[in-house]
C-alpha cells in the first residue's frame, strides 16, 4: 500500500495567540517495501507528520491519499487507515494498561473484532517478533517488567494488528544499548521477512544510517532533504548547519582521511567502514561488528 | 481536541491590567463579587457593568475570549432565567398553559442573568490577565494576612502551583495515551454511556500510573534540594506595588462607595418596579 501527503500543512491552536505551524506544505509519499528514516530536531514536526499518516491528525490544509483514494473526514476511513498503518509512539510503554501481557497485546486485535483463536495467534506472532517468550510472559503483569521489556510489549501491541506500514517514533529512546539493539533488530527482521514498510523516526543518526534505505530530514516543519542515505549523510556540513550531527562512522572516516589514511570518506555504515579500514591497512577479515 | 483547552485561560498580551500586582487583582475581584450583590436598582447595575466594561477595555483582551467563559455557565443562567420568569408574582402579561409570565418576572430574570454574567466575566478577567503562577503567588501573600490559615499559606499555594503546573502536562499525556490507544483501534466516540465509560479504562490506568510516578519523583527531587515547607523560606521575586496598583485600589474604594450609595441614597435610587 502507499500513503501520500499532498501539500499538507498543520497548524496547532489556529486562531489563538498560541497558534503554531507545525507542518508547512509537506509533499511526499511512502511506497511499498521502503525503510524510511525521518530525522530532525525536537520540534521539527516529525511527530506531527507521522500522526497524519494514520489519521490521528487531519491536515489543516492539503490532503492525505491512501492507495490512490483521498482520505475523507469520516470515521470509517480513519479506522480503516489505522488498521493498515501501525503507529508506535515515543515511550510506548506508557500506554500499557492491562493486567497481563497477553491481554495488553490482544487489545488491538480485539478492537478489530477478530476471533479468539486468531487473537491468540497474533499475540503469539507479535511476541515472537519482539523476542518475548509467549509461555513465560503471557500471564505476567506488564508493570513488573523491565523498561526494555515493557517497550517491547507495547511494540508487540501494535504489531499484533498486522499493519502494512509500521511507524516507530523514537523506539529506542531511553533504553540501554542492549535494549536498543534488540528492538532495532526486531524491526529490521520484520522489514526483511514480512516485507513490512517501516518508518523510523529518530534523532540518532547512527540508527538511521544503519537501517534506512531512504532518509527524510526535517527542519522547522519542512522537508529539507529526501534521498537515499548515501546522499544525505555525505553532506556533513549541511547536516551540521541545521544542528544535526553526521553519523559517527562518517566522522571517523573523515578524520582518518585527514590524518593521511587512504580511505573512502563517504562511508557511513559500520560494516563497510571496517572493510575499508582493513583494506587500507592491508589486513584480513575482522570480527563482525554489529548484530544486524 | 484536548490540546485546545487552556486551563487558567491566561491570555498573554500587554496591558495596564496585566501589569498590576496579582494581589491588587485578587482583592479587586473579591470586592467586586461581594459588591455586585449590593446592586438592587438600575443605577447599581449600570455602575457594575460600567466598571467591568472599563476593565475589559483596558485589558486588551478580545471580547470573544472575555465572553467565552459565559458559555460554560449558560445552562445555569438559563435555568435561573426560566425560574424567575415563571415564579415571580406581579402583573400577568401572558400565559403559557398554566404558567404565568409577569412583568416583574421578566425584569427580575433579566437582572439575574446580567448579575451572573457580570460575576463570571468579572472573575475571568482576573484569570485572563494573570498567569496562573503569579495568581498563586498573589494568593499566598493574601492568605498570609488571614489569621486562621496564615501558617498553611505557603503549603496551600505550593500545592496550587504544582497542580496548575501539571495540568498541561497531564492534558498532553492524556492526549498522547488517547492517540496511542486510538492507533490500536480503540474507539472512544461511539456506543452507549456504559460502553464509553468502559472504553476510558485504557486511558485512565496509564494516566494514573504516570501521575503517581511523577508525583513520587517530584517529591523526591524537592526533598533532594532540601525543601521543607514555608518556614524561613525566602523568595527570589518579592511582589511589590507600583503607582498603578495604588490607583487601582483607589478605583476599588470609589466603586464600593458608589455601589453602596446607589443602594441606600434615595437620590440615586431608580428602583426596579
Amino acid at each position: 500500500m502507499s500513503v501520500q501527503l499532498i501539500n499538507v500543512s498543520h497548524i496547532y491552536a489556529q486562531g489563538t495567540p498560541f497558534e503554531f505551524a507545525a507542518l508547512k506544505d509537506i509533499h511526499f509519499s511512502i511506497d511499498k517495501d521502503e525503510f524510511i528514516g525521518i530525522i530532525g530536531h525536537t520540534g521539527s514536526g516529525k511527530s506531527t507528520l507521522i500522526q497524519h499518516l494514520n489519521g490521528l491528525l487531519s491536515p489543516t490544509e492539503g490532503s492525505v491519499v491512501v492507495d490512490g483514494v483521498k482520505m475523507g473526514d469520516s470515521k470509517g476511513d480513519k479506522l480503516a487507515l489505522r488498521r493498515k498503518v501501525g503507529l508506535v509512539f515515543q515511550y510506548a510503554e506508557h500506554q500499557l494498561f492491562e493486567e497481563t501481557v497477553f491481554k495488553d497485546i490482544a487489545f488491538g486485535p480485539k478492537n478489530l473484532g477478530l476471533s479468539e483463536e486468531e487473537i491468540e495467534n497474533r499475540v503469539r506472532d507479535a511476541m515472537e517478533v519482539v523476542g518475548l517468550d509467549f509461555e513465560t510472559y503471557k500471564e505476567r503483569s506488564p508493570f513488573e517488567l523491565s523498561g526494555g521489556q515493557m517497550r517491547r510489549v507495547a511494540i508487540a501491541g501494535v504489531l499484533s494488528m498486522k499493519p502494512e506500514i509500521l511507524i516507530l517514533d523514537e523506539p529506542t529512546a531511553g533504553l540501554d544499548p542492549y535494549g536498543k539493539e534488540d528492538i532495532l533488530r526486531s524491526v529490521y527482521q520484520l522489514h526483511e521477512r514480512q516485507k513490512t514498510t517501516v518508518v523510523l523516526v529518530s534523532h540518532n543518526m547512527d540508527e538511521v544510517a544503519r537501517l534506512a534505505n531512504r532518509v527524510i530530514v526535517m527542519s522547522s516543519g519542512e522537508i529539507l532533504m529526501d534521498a537515499p542515505p548515501a546522499e544525505i549523510f555525505t553532506q556533513v556540513e549541511k547536516l551540521n548547519e541545521i544542528g544535526l550531527g553526521a553519523p559517527d562512522i562518517i566522522c571517523l572516516m573523515r578524520a582518518l582521511k585527514k590524518a593521511g589514511m587512504d580511505v573512502d570518506d563517504q562511508i557511513f555504515r559500520a560494516e563497510q567502514a571496517k572493510e575499508e579500514i582493513l583494506r587500507a591497512l592491508k589486513r584480513g577479515e575482522g570480527a563482525p561488528c554489529s548484530k544486524i | 481536541m484536548l490540546k485546545d483547552i487552556t486551563i487558567g485561560q491566561y491570555y498573554p498580551v500587554q496591558s495596564k491590567i496585566h501589569d498590576l500586582d496579582p494581589r491588587t487583582k485578587i482583592v479587586y475581584t473579591f470586592v467586586y463579587i461581594i459588591i455586585l450583590f449590593f446592586a438592587n436598582n438600575y443605577v447599581g447595575y449600570a455602575l457594575g457593568a460600567g466598571f467591568l466594561a472599563l476593565l475589559i477595555a483596558m485589558s486588551n483582551i478580545p471580547l470573544k475570549f472575555v465572553f467565552r467563559s459565559v458559555k460554560a455557565i449558560l445552562i445555569i443562567i438559563l435555568i435561573t432565567v426560566i425560574l424567575n420568569v415563571f415564579v415571580t408574582p406581579g402583573n400577568v402579561l401572558f400565559r403559557i398553559g398554566s404558567l404565568k409570565v409577569t412583568d416583574a418576572g421578566l425584569i427580575n430574570a433579566a437582572f439575574m442573568a446580567l448579575r451572573l454574567t457580570m460575576l463570571i466575566v468579572g472573575t475571568s478577567i482576573m484569570t485572563l490577565t494573570t498567569s496562573p503562577i503569579s495568581l498563586t503567588d498573589g494568593m499566598e501573600y493574601c492568605m498570609k494576612v488571614i489569621p486562621g490559615i496564615r501558617s498553611y499559606a505557603h503549603e496551600l499555594s505550593m500545592m496550587m502551583t504544582i497542580a496548575l503546573r501539571f495540568i498541561p502536562t497531564l492534558m498532553e499525556e492524556a492526549d498522547k495515551i488517547m492517540k496511542a490507544q486510538k492507533a490500536r483501534g480503540a474507539d472512544f466516540e461511539t456506543g452507549s454511556i456504559f460502553k464509553k465509560a468502559r472504553n476510558i479504562v485504557p486511558i485512565l490506568v496509564p494516566l494514573f500510573i504516570g501521575s503517581f510516578k511523577r508525583a513520587d519523583e517530584l517529591a523526591m527531587a524537592m526533598e533532594a534540594r532540601c525543601y521543607r515547607g514555608g518556614n524561613n523560606r525566602t523568595r527570589l521575586y518579592e511582589l511589590s506595588y507600583s503607582k498603578n496598583d495604588r490607583i487601582a485600589y483607589i478605583v476599588t474604594v470609589v466603586m464600593v462607595a458608589m455601589m453602596i450609595a446607589s443602594r441606600f441614597l434615595p437620590l440615586m435610587r431608580i428602583p426596579i418596579q
